[in-house]
């Protein structure tokens, strides 16, 4: 499907409760000297507009891919979305080509990476930075670089930088983590985009400033309307600020349900492991060993057959060995990728 | 019981430099003066901010820096003036587990000979013995034989760290410092590392210094914890108490900014703002003074010494709550 060339500015009001995005068996697979690596295999996702989605799991299962596909920036070769569909209001982004993307790019989707230290450019200043993405998005609203740089001090005030008049000639080394976590915010938001994909916005950080940093984007979020995709593996940051939750697991999303149900009532026996390997102080003050999943994830080399997690699964069935499960409901708005829910 | 470890008044400050020929332009005081006692087959918890001094405290007791000032008493002998057989006594009885377990491994050493090192180093056997010693350790930490003859890329992030505890283990040091040990690591493998470090812990006697940034982690794993704040102990304290009865302004403002696994709407606190500021402060007064919201006017002329409140609760403030 592809749509009538690029949106229009202001065509962003859709009717309530609709989807700001939809991905829909989405395949993103790597082809490396080594072998095929199916890093998203079969990934079904929805947006619903002004939410904030968490994506949970551990390291290589897939969410910063499910991240980048979403912004088509994959490096292709190796990496190649193979099939599937990621409908973005209604138009699919696979469909676009460079110069269509580039209008969606940073302006309606934008991304806070990981490493802000190492994702902003250390010879230009923060403030030319925020301008630049300005400049190259809102050509039909700001003209001047002046004016950029006007709105860009405005960007540096919102995120809570303090004196932004001194520190929008700042290079990136002369700010902190924390405040360079913030640049990255104001030069992601500075285009008022609708969707919001933060990758691990703060692992790097320390808990005081990881608070703030939640905050902030919680604000913003309430202020914008924009919807927030943050990809993590703390699943206290997800507690705090999101709706809703997808858990992965190589490739997979195996369980997806609003926040709540998947604190209270989580399903899937990764999702329940997940949560028990979290140390508290209350944990020990019972005397409890800490639950551990045994095992490590599977690499694609040895990747079991049927489902993936049968090798470490403590509840694993002879179906679990021979075929990967389906999606099953065990709520209107909670699924989960496990055959023991089949009957549900 | 006497303390393993005795840290009294260590200080160490790094010179900052500035202009073309590198002239110091002031001090960073990474350590500034602090006070601690390990006993023997405990975790003692130290936590802090990156940057608040923790692994130059580590360095410190390892001998790995020197410090400016202050002594280190381990297992009743003067770490600081050491020499000859009783500092390779010394060395022998602590070793560390570092943060990175990629970059912590020697990358063309393999498994076996990264694990013999420590052991031919100090000498403790002969070549059969010292064999015998490589396999009961990989045992001890859950790794299998075959495991030695690979190399450390061949490995996980999660089987690398139990590398790093093997070899830390293999010279039977009475105190292992674990510096950050399972930031680096998932969810579910950072439980299996933890659970292997206490159940070496209750086999071998061991004491644990354990750094970490995060409070869940040391929490769980320590029985007291000392909080870190620009170089200097802040609160000291069992950890349950820590977290039930936080007394230091700091400490709470920490355990505030911890996110709960626990889905509360609206529970992200606004609060832990401007917990840290950046200034290098001029040291007269406490250090947390710019950020605290209880100050008096003596918390700027005379910082506050660690006193003990309650029975084993060490705080430095002078309006604990």
């Amino acid at each position: 499907m592809k749509s009538g060339g690029v949106p229009v500015e202001g065509a962003y009001d859709m009717d309530a409760g609709e989807n700001l995005l939809d991905i829909e068996d989405l395949h993103t697979y790597f082809y490396t000297p080594e072998g095929l690596v199916k890093a998203l295999d079969g990934v079904d996702l929805s947006l619903r507009a002004g939410h904030t989605l968490g994506i949970v799991g551990e390291s290589g299962c897939g969410k910063t891919v499910l991240a980048l596909s979403i912004l088509r920036l994959i490096s292709d070769p190796p990496g190649k979305i193979v099939h599937g569909r990621i409908a973005f209001q209604g138009i699919d982004l696979l469909s676009l080509d460079e110069d269509e993307l580039r209008s969606i790019r940073g302006n309606k989707i934008s991304m806070i990476f990981q490493e802000p230290m190492t994702s902003l450019n250390p010879v230009f200043t923060i403030g030319s930075q925020i301008a630049e993405v300005i400049l190259l998005h809102q050509r039909q609203r700001v003209g001047t670089y002046r004016e950029a740089f006007t709105l860009a001090l405005d960007m540096l005030r919102t995120v809570g930088i303090p004196s932004p008049e001194k520190r929008i000639k700042d290079y990136p080394h002369q700010l902190s983590g924390g405040m360079c976590q913030r640049v990255m915010i104001a030069m992601a938001m500075a285009c008022k985009p609708m969707l919001l994909i933060a990758d691990e916005p703060t692992t790097a950080l320390d808990v005081t400033t990881q608070a703030q940093i939640l905050c902030l984007m919680n604000d913003l979020k309430e202020e914008t309307g924009t919807s927030i995709i943050l990809v993590t593996h703390d699943l206290g940051i997800v507690a705090q600020v999101c709706q809703d939750v997808a858990v992965m697991y190589t490739g997979h999303i195996v369980e997806y349900a609003p926040v709540g149900n998947i604190f209270s009532n989580a399903l899937h026996p990764y999702t329940k492991g997940l949560m028990r390997s979290v140390p508290t102080v209350r944990v020990r003050s019972r005397m409890e060993t800490l639950y551990a999943i045994p095992g490590t994830v599977p690499t694609f080399k040895d990747m079991p057959k049927g489902c993936t997690f049968n090798n470490r699964c403590p509840e694993v069935m002879d179906i679990c060995r021979s075929e990967y499960p389906g999606v099953f409901h065990a709520a209107p708005d909670h699924t989960v990728r496990c055959w023991r829910y089949r009957g549900t | 019981m006497n303390p393993l470890l005795e840290v009294h008044n260590l200080r160490k400050s790094f010179p900052m430099k500035s202009g073309i020929f590198g002239r110091a332009s002031g001090f960073i005081h990474a350590v500034d003066g602090v006070d601690l006692k390990l006993f023997p087959n405990e975790t003692l918890g130290l936590v802090g901010e990156s940057g608040c001094g923790k692994t130059t405290l580590a360095k410190l007791i390892l001998m790995l820096e020197t410090p400016d000032e202050g002594s280190i008493i381990f297992g009743g002998l003067d770490v600081l003036h050491a020499r000859g057989n009783v500092l390779q006594k010394i060395r022998r009885g602590m070793q560390v587990v570092f943060q990175d377990p990629f970059g912590s491994l020697n990358p063309r050493k393999k498994v076996r000979s990264i694990i013999e090192e420590p052991m031919i180093v100090h000498k403790t056997g002969t070549r059969e013995e010292i064999r015998e010693r490589t396999f009961q350790l990989l045992d001890m930490v859950g790794l299998s034989q075959d495991m030695l003859h690979r190399y450390p890329h061949e490995f996980s992030g999660g089987q690398r760290q139990r590398i790093c505890i093997a070899r830390a283990l293999a010279i039977n040091p009475s105190l292992i410092i674990c510096d950050e040990p399972v930031s680096a690591l998932d969810v579910s493998i950072q439980a299996q590392v933890i659970n292997l470090l206490t159940d070496l812990q209750s086999r071998l006697k061991l004491s644990y210094l354990f750094i970490s940034h995060n409070l869940s982690v040391v929490g769980y794993i320590s029985q007291r914890i000392a909080v870190m704040y620009h170089g200097r102990i802040v609160e000291l304290t069992q950890a349950q108490a820590l977290f039930e009865r936080p007394l230091h302004p700091y400490t709470q403002c920490l355990i505030e900014a911890i996110p709960e696994p626990l889905p509360r709407p609206g529970a992200l606190k606004q609060s832990a703002v401007s917990s840290r500021n950046h200034q290098p402060h001029d040291r007269v007064g406490c250090a947390y003074l710019a950020s605290c919201t209880r100050s008096r006017k003596e918390c700027s002329q005379a910082s506050p010494k660690l006193t003990e409140i309650e029975t084993g609760h060490f705080v430095a403030c002078r309006s604990p709550e």
